[in-house]
């Protein structure tokens, strides 16, 4: 007997994309059948189907939520359209035919016409890439015209976003040779290799070099790594004492860095710079003033055209046996991890000689610091930061600060709840323009606060996030001791039939008081937040637009703490009655972000004395009387 | 072959303005007409990737600008379906990159009803919102757009067309949406 086919004994499952298909009708003629035949013998499978119709039914539900709102414009729109295709009708009409719409035309007239012809498509289309690289090769298409300034500009912001964050560090190796410019002999100097701390501004050194000397060890700063480094570097090599004269005095650390460039370049003189692409990097050629006392004629930088690394360094010396080209080049660069071995490198068993520099020399930090907004000023980067994060709504409460730092990059910093919000905001603020760090932790990444900067401004308030103070959302309703309880249910007692439905009631009316209450109070938070950030005397740089975008954040808050604000109103006055709100005069409190935020503060604090058993108050009618002021007041 | 009726644009674009004109009317007319019927459904779906209406209603109406031009061209449109829809959704892509806009689903929704519409249901509203938000989010670009034209009403083969893929890839991209969709919710 032969052996029965497994499957037509136990036909295969469908799959998802099956079940869809086939739902849809979506499926072949000879699949529908298989499909409906398996389906009215499984079980397993109907019931998956049911489960995907669910989901489609789930999908719809949602998509209607998120549906534009019915636009009662529909018959104007129209009558726009009609105007606006009549006047592109006539535009295009009038307007000489643009060339590649002539030549849209001609193709699509060819390709009516001649169909026949587009059996050699292939041809065609080859013949044009070939004229198109021809061109390419003889124009010089590719060759870049751009400034050196702009590359180095790029290079500062591959620099920028290499630094170690906490808990790395990075180790870049470089390798010194020098190049007799008349015979072309290249004589390896050593080898030179740095780790930079996140922890602290220190850099571990390490050079050797090819006369065998060597030297290992941690300075405190940059300066002195320059220090340690150069005299190693050199010391088998005599022939460019002005070289390396003048190497000490710009305190040059040849780790290839921008700002370690822009230092060796610094004391040129006023040349033209140039940029060209070559082979994959760009050349940066700073020459320098001729007959300039370092005996330098030109510095280049290398910088590798997919990412902007900085790969190479060259210095070319002039004398009367033709030059030296000192080449410094890039062999790794890497993050490590900061191992308690690393961090031992960086501990304070320094020797004692290295950590006292130059007395009154402040140390000059390798890395950037984040500026107070009392020393920098507001950018269109900044603007466009804060816009992302507002429209996020992290600027509700959130512990996230944006922070300009002292290297003109900018750095986002903070705390969120979760992995997936954590995620949404980097995604919100990838592809941002500008050089940016974002470094947003969950609590578990946090060992302990210190990681942290503080916000910008030291005088705000303490972050909403951070204080328990205000962050109850949930009113207390364990026991009839809240303040307010009696009222209340004598209250709801007048509209509802059981006691049960009563109590519901009060219950459902205390949450959302306590939770539009806290809302009002992170809406004006912010709005302070802005005021303090985009201050008259830090946007006085910023374009119309851009004071435009922050009106515009402004004016959201506004409007909804004007919008909850009269909710809790229209809530509440019928629980306080008519005597509470009679002579209210509403004081205009016009746009003092700061007397807003304090009656949103007096406010939740209002609330929650009255609706959560946290304190107990003596007059809870008094208080009732005054929250309603105040939100009278903040409602104008 | 066609070849006389080609050869023929020239007199016509050139000696018969008059007659010119007229056809350029009633093709207005025709692409007016189109624009009432088809604008809703477009509309929903530039709206859900571009995230804002105004500019959902330019796109569209951008689209049939396009279409306009074309038609005028005598250029040849298949599907008109699928066509429109690809012009919205490549126009949309466009603006959301211009915009650095990377999550599309949380932008003027939350304004636009809370406040226009009666209050009571503000919270509860808001929090509905942002749940469903959030679980779309939870889906990658194309399965969202296949969502939403499928919802559209759109066979997987004029799904196809507007993303440039396989039907087969659509109903993958559809059941993986869906079961990531109801998963979160």
């Amino acid at each position: 007997m032969s052996e029965p086919r497994k499957e037509l004994l136990n036909p295969p499952h469908l799959n998802d994309a099956e079940i869809v298909a086939y739902l849809d009708g979506e499926l072949v003629r000879s699949e529908v059948n298989a499909s409906r035949a398996h389906l009215d013998s499984c079980w397993s499978c109907r019931s998956r189907l049911n489960e995907v119709q669910r989901r489609v039914d789930c999908f719809l539900d949602a998509r209607a939520d998120l549906l534009p709102p019915d636009s009662v414009l529909a018959e104007s729109r129209v009558e726009q359209f009609r105007e606006r295709l009549a006047r592109h009708a006539r535009a295009s009409e009038e307007a000489p035919v643009a060339f590649h719409e002539q030549f849209a035309e001609w193709w699509i007239r060819l390709r009516n016409s001649a169909a026949g012809v587009m059996q050699y498509r292939r041809a065609v289309l080859a013949s044009t890439v070939a004229v198109c690289l021809l061109v390419v090769m003889f124009t010089d298409v590719l060759n870049t015209r751009v400034s050196a300034d702009t590359v180095l500009q790029r290079a500062a912001t591959y620099d920028v976003s290499h630094v170690p964050v906490t808990g790395q560090v990075t180790r870049t190796s470089v390798r010194v040779d020098r190049v007799d410019l008349r015979t072309n002999v290249q004589k390896p100097l050593g080898t030179i290799t740095l780790v930079r701390d996140s922890a602290t501004p220190a850099i571990y050194v390490s050079a050797n070099s090819s006369s065998g000397k060597s030297e290992n060890a941690t300075v405190k700063d940059t300066d002195q790594a320059s220090q340690q480094l150069l005299p190693v570097m050199f010391s088998g090599d005599n022939s460019d004492p002005a070289l390396v004269q003048y190497l000490a005095t710009q305190r040059w650390v040849p780790d290839l860095s921008v700002s370690e460039f822009r230092r060796l370049v610094g004391s040129r003189g006023n040349t033209e710079t140039s940029a060209r692409r070559q082979d994959g990097s760009f050349e940066l050629r700073y020459p320098f003033a001729a007959g300039h006392p370092s005996g330098i004629s030109e510095t280049l930088l290398r910088v590798d055209a997919r990412d902007y690394a900085p790969t190479g360094v060259s210095i070319f010396t002039m004398d009367e046996n033709g030059g030296s080209e000192y080449r410094f080049t890039r062999t790794s660069f890497a993050f490590e991890a900061r191992t308690s071995e690393v961090a031992m490198l960086f501990s304070p068993g320094l020797p004692s000689e290295m950590i006292s520099s130059r007395p009154g020399h402040e140390p000059e930090l390798s890395r950037a610091i984040p500026l107070s907004y009392a020393n920098s000023h507001a950018t269109e980067a900044e603007v466009s930061l804060a816009e992302a994060l507002h429209k996020l709504d992290s600027c509700l409460g959130e512990e996230i600060n944006l922070f300009p730092m002292s290297d003109g990059s900018m750095l986002v910093q903070g705390l969120v709840d979760n992995a997936t919000r954590r995620d949404a905001i980097r995604r919100a603020l990838r592809g941002m323009s500008g050089p940016l760090r974002v470094e947003v932790y969950i609590p578990s990444e946090l060992r302990n606060g210190s990681e942290l900067y503080k916000p910008p401004d030291q005088s705000w308030p303490a972050s909403p996030a951070a204080g328990s103070r205000t962050s109850a959302t949930l009113a207390d309703l364990s026991g009839t001791s809240v303040p307010l309880h009696e009222l209340l249910y004598d209250h709801f007692l007048k509209t509802t039939s059981s006691t049960q439905d009563t109590d519901k009631q009060v219950a459902l009316f205390s949450n959302e008081i306590v939770s539009l209450a806290r809302q009002t109070f992170l809406h004006a938070w912010a709005l302070r937040r802005l005021d303090r950030e985009f201050s008259a005397d830090r946007t006085s740089g910023l374009s119309a637009a851009a004071l435009e975008r922050i009106e515009q954040m402004r004016q959201d808050h506004r409007r909804w703490i004007s919008a909850i604000t009269r909710r809790q109103s229209e809530m509440l006055a019928p629980i306080a009655g008519p005597d509470a709100t009679a002579n209210i005069s509403a004081a205009a409190i016009g746009q003092d972000s700061d007397a807003l935020l304090r009656l949103a503060q007096e406010q939740n604090d209002l609330v929650r004395s009255l609706f959560t058993t946290s304190q107990q108050l003596a007059e809870p009618v008094t208080s009732l009387a005054r929250l309603v002021t105040v939100l009278k007041q903040m409602g104008t | 072959m066609e070849q006389g009726h080609a050869l023929d644009l020239p007199q016509i674009f050139g000696a018969e303005q008059a007659a010119n004109q007229r056809k350029s009317n009633r093709l207005e007319e025709q692409v007016v007409e189109l624009y009432a019927t088809m604008r809703p459904t477009l509309l929903s779906y530039a709206y859900h990737v571009v995230g804002s209406t105004g500019e959902a209603e330019d796109l569209v109406q951008s689209a049939f600008l396009k279409l306009f031009d074309q038609l005028k061209r005598n250029a040849q449109i298949l599907n008109l379906r699928s066509w429109l829809y690809r012009v919205v959704h490549n126009l949309a892509i466009d603006q959301g990159r211009r915009k650095d806009i990377q999550d599309s689903t949380n932008t003027e929704w939350l304004e636009h009803r809370t406040l226009t519409e009666s209050p009571h249901s503000a919270e509860d509203d808001l929090i509905r919102r942002q749940r469903v938000a959030l679980s779309l989010k939870g889906l990658n670009e194309r399965e969202r757009h296949c969502l939403m034209l499928r919802a559209e009403g759109l066979s997987y083969v004029e799904i196809a067309e507007v993303l440039g893929t396989s039907p087969k890839a659509v109903s993958v991209y559809l059941a993986r949406g869906l079961k990531k969709f109801g998963g979160a919710r």
